[in-house]
């Protein structure tokens, strides 16, 4: 009985071994998309942190105002952290718009009796090149006001307005902050689902009514759920190890990070490969197509979980969370997901709890389904 | 034209494939090109911020909320406990800022009171929102160490919230083109996809091994057969662009007919045709359909992904980048992304994307020539067999 069992494990492994076309799908296409992702997304996050802008002015007018003007640039274009500008300073407007035309800067100050601010588009950098200007003749609006209200208690200069300055608020800085980590999550809940290629492969072999190959096995004297058993756990081991493969690829290769809990990973990765496989199954024993078109579902079905979870675009899966979150419960690349960025940003793992169970009921009611199908069948002729 | 209806034929079974692939395309398409600035007026930028106010009564925390209102935009998160830390991972808000109990008084008492905030570390965003958080507070501090009352301080504020530099925005002709462009740019990834399949999955139809002996025996010369497969993968490859210029036209209408819309619209033809040659390559050179397809995927998915056609050019690395040249997805992006920038039509100008152009007929004559080469080489081994 025990020999049997280890006797179509091992022919099982040897089979999907040799599957090429299934290996490159559940293997190599994940590596290269990892790849690809880990190449286009790696600048991504750069583009929202704050780098020196490249501007420029034009004294039209020397005066004390202006110079003072061209101090707080000065100060501002210093190297070193919250550095906000990389000032040029250039004798003629014509000058200067030619530069912004050629997208050399972001924007120019022109300084005659006021300030002027030039710039092409509107952003960030051009705002705080405004908020700068603003701050600049609002300082010298405050020391008016002061003169006239209360004159008495004016001691200070401009000079000494523009120098105290506080810093009222208190950063709490959260850690592991990249959502480009959310793209990787998705790709391993994908993988996770692709175990359901082995297990129509499975089912194929297995059940009497879906191929030759399986009204053979079904006349055999095996027990024909140890022969389906047997077929399933070669499955989910081969697609594990694939997924751990994958896993380490990303983690030490790419240097993507998971957070700091491997266990749980883990556990999270053997979950989503058993729900993948129960998907498989149901797929392969509800219908009696071809494996070529059960396949077919399946990959589509993979992709639109994907989809949903956000592998191709981020807001979608903020769209569902927002307005139909139940639908999260449904779509186990999602829940997958959810789990890995659980462990990645929140301290506590309720949240990843949560998703994990959401899984195994996942595999549940798709195990619970599929047995339907399976159980008991008997043919008098197929 | 017995040849070219039967590839006709052929071709059909693959519709239900382009159409999936058109409605996919279609769906990112809008997503991808809704957002879009058009504006001529110059509007400052406005954070995105939630606040927890601690401090509702004061009248003073109520001042300092109106003018984060109105520097930024504030978003209410209302329900449970993930929602706050959730939003600010994926960017629905910048900031999360947290005014203490009691900041009003605190504050006019000289308590030098901190608000709390939560912040993407080293963001542009937050340097900025600290930056008019800390302006007003300064500016308040600064009345009060004057002894301004409560009132002259309000009063002193409105003015000085009246004092502004003046923006203006450089005379440039706004360009709507940035739509099409991004358009263009992810239609990099169908007009490869469905192309190379349909024209990579019918000629291995026509050049596996059995059906092309055949086909050689039969009265009808194999120029011909040439010339009717080549005349159907044109009339293929046509159809798929024309597709995606009527989508264009419908999709943004009357730019599409302007001299820039044109280019684009050209750009993208040469580059069916580039799709045409590595189909025509690739059916040429792999035996095996299914690998045909795991390699129809990772051309279309890696140079889309590696040239710019889903992550911008200039968000991507120096190195992907100087990779990229030798793909030619690269030279069809550059060149959509320079055809929108185009300032005039004077011969320099159009001098970097008509070598681009150039660039991309090169990968034609090599795909094919490729194509050409090993064909003839199977021919010969063929004729000993």
């Amino acid at each position: 009985m025990i020999k049997m069992f280890q006797h179509i494990i091992k022919y099982r492994f040897r089979i999907m071994l040799r599957d090429k076309v299934m290996l490159f799908w559940t293997l190599l296409f994940p590596l290269v998309l990892a790849t690809f992702f880990h190449l286009a997304f790696s600048n991504l996050t750069s583009e929202e942190q704050l780098k020196p802008t490249e501007i420029a002015v034009v004294m039209m007018e020397k005066n004390s105002y202006n110079t003072s003007f061209i101090d707080v640039l000065e100060l501002l274009s210093k190297k070193g952290e919250g550095q906000l500008f990389i000032t040029r300073q250039v004798s003629s407007t014509s000058q200067a718009k030619q530069l912004l035309e050629d997208n050399k800067i972001t924007g120019y100050y022109v300084l005659t009796d006021t300030i002027q601010v030039v710039v092409k588009v509107n952003g960030l950098a051009q705002t705080i090149m405004k908020s700068v200007a603003d701050q600049f003749d609002r300082q010298a609006t405050m020391v008016e006001q002061v003169m006239m209200v209360h004159p008495e208690s004016l001691a200070t200069s401009i000079e000494q307005v523009v120098l105290k300055s506080q810093n009222h608020l208190v950063h709490q800085n959260k850690d592991h902050t990249d959502y480009t980590v959310m793209f990787f999550y998705t790709l391993i809940g994908m993988v996770c689902v692709y175990t359901g290629f082995f297990g129509i492969s499975a089912i194929q072999v297995t059940e009497a009514n879906q191929s030759t190959k399986g009204a053979r096995m079904a006349i055999s004297p095996t027990n024909h759920m140890n022969v389906l058993l047997a077929s399933l756990l070669a499955g989910c081991c081969v697609q594990y190890v694939e997924i751990l493969i994958l896993l380490a690829y990303i983690v030490l290769i790419l240097g993507v990070s998971f957070g700091s809990q491997l266990l749980p990973i883990l556990l999270l990765t053997f979950v989503g490969c058993f729900a993948g496989m129960a998907l498989g199954i149901f797929v392969g024993a509800c219908n009696r197509k071809g494996e070529n078109t059960k396949v077919g579902i399946l990959l589509a079905v993979a992709m639109t979980c994907s989809f949903f979870a956000g592998m191709m675009a981020l807001d979608v899966k903020l769209i569902i969370a927002e307005y139909v979150p139940i639908l999260e419960y449904f779509n186990p690349v999602t829940m997958v997901t959810n789990a890995l960025y659980a462990l990645y940003y929140y301290p506590t793992l309720d949240r990843y709890f949560v998703n994990v169970l959401g899984l195994v009921m996942f595999t549940g009611v798709f195990m619970t389904l599929s047995y339907y199908f399976i159980r008991r069948k008997q043919y008098d002729s197929i | 034209m017995i040849v070219f209806k039967n590839y006709i034929k052929i071709v059909k079974g693959y519709l239900p494939m382009v159409l999936m692939y058109t409605g996919i395309f279609l769906l990112f398409a809008v997503i991808a090109t809704s957002a879009g600035d058009s504006t001529t007026s110059f509007t400052t930028l406005k954070p995105k911020l939630a606040i927890q106010n601690n401090d509702p009564q004061s009248s003073f925390t109520k001042d300092f909320v109106a003018y984060l209102a109105q520097q930024g935009t504030i978003i209410e998160l209302t329900d449970a406990t993930y929602a706050e830390s959730d939003a600010l991972f994926y960017r629905k808000v910048d900031a999360i800022l947290t005014i203490p109990k009691g900041f009003g008084s605190d504050f006019q008492n000289g308590l030098a009171p901190k608000i709390s905030s939560q912040v993407v570390p080293d963001s542009a965003n937050a340097a900025y929102i600290t930056m008019f958080i800390n302006q007003y507070l300064d500016a308040c501090q600064y009345y009060l160490d004057h002894g301004f009352t409560e009132t002259e301080m309000r009063q002193a504020l409105q003015a000085y919230h009246r004092v502004g530099t003046e923006v203006s925005m450089l005379d440039v002709k706004q360009n709507h083109l940035v739509k099409a462009q991004n358009f263009y740019n992810f239609a990099n990834y169908t007009i490869l996809a469905t192309t190379i399949m349909v024209i990579g999955l019918s000629m291995y139809t026509f050049y596996h091994s059995t059906i092309w002996r055949r086909n050689l025996v039969s009265p009808i010369p194999i120029s011909k057969i040439n010339r009717q497969l080549f005349l159907g993968n044109a009339c293929m490859t046509t159809i798929v662009w024309l597709l995606y210029v009527v989508i264009s036209i419908v999709m943004y209408g009357d730019m599409m007919f302007s001299k820039r819309g044109g280019l684009l619209i050209l750009n993208a033809f040469l580059f069916s045709i580039v799709a045409l040659s590595i189909g025509f390559l690739l059916g040429i050179l792999v035996k095996n359909r299914e690998a045909q397809s795991g390699l129809i995927n990772v051309i279309a998915l890696g140079s889309s992904f590696l040239c710019g056609a889903f992550v911008p050019q200039e968000l991507l690395s120096e190195t992907v980048l100087n990779i990229a040249h030798i793909l030619p997805s690269y030279w069809f992006v550059k060149n959509n992304n320079a055809i929108v920038l185009l300032s005039d039509f004077k011969g320099s100008s159009l001098q970097p994307i008509v070598i681009s152009m150039m660039i991309m007929m090169g990968f034609v004559i090599l795909f094919f020539g490729l194509a050409n080469i090993i064909s003839k080489q199977k021919l010969k081994k063929q004729a000993f067999l």
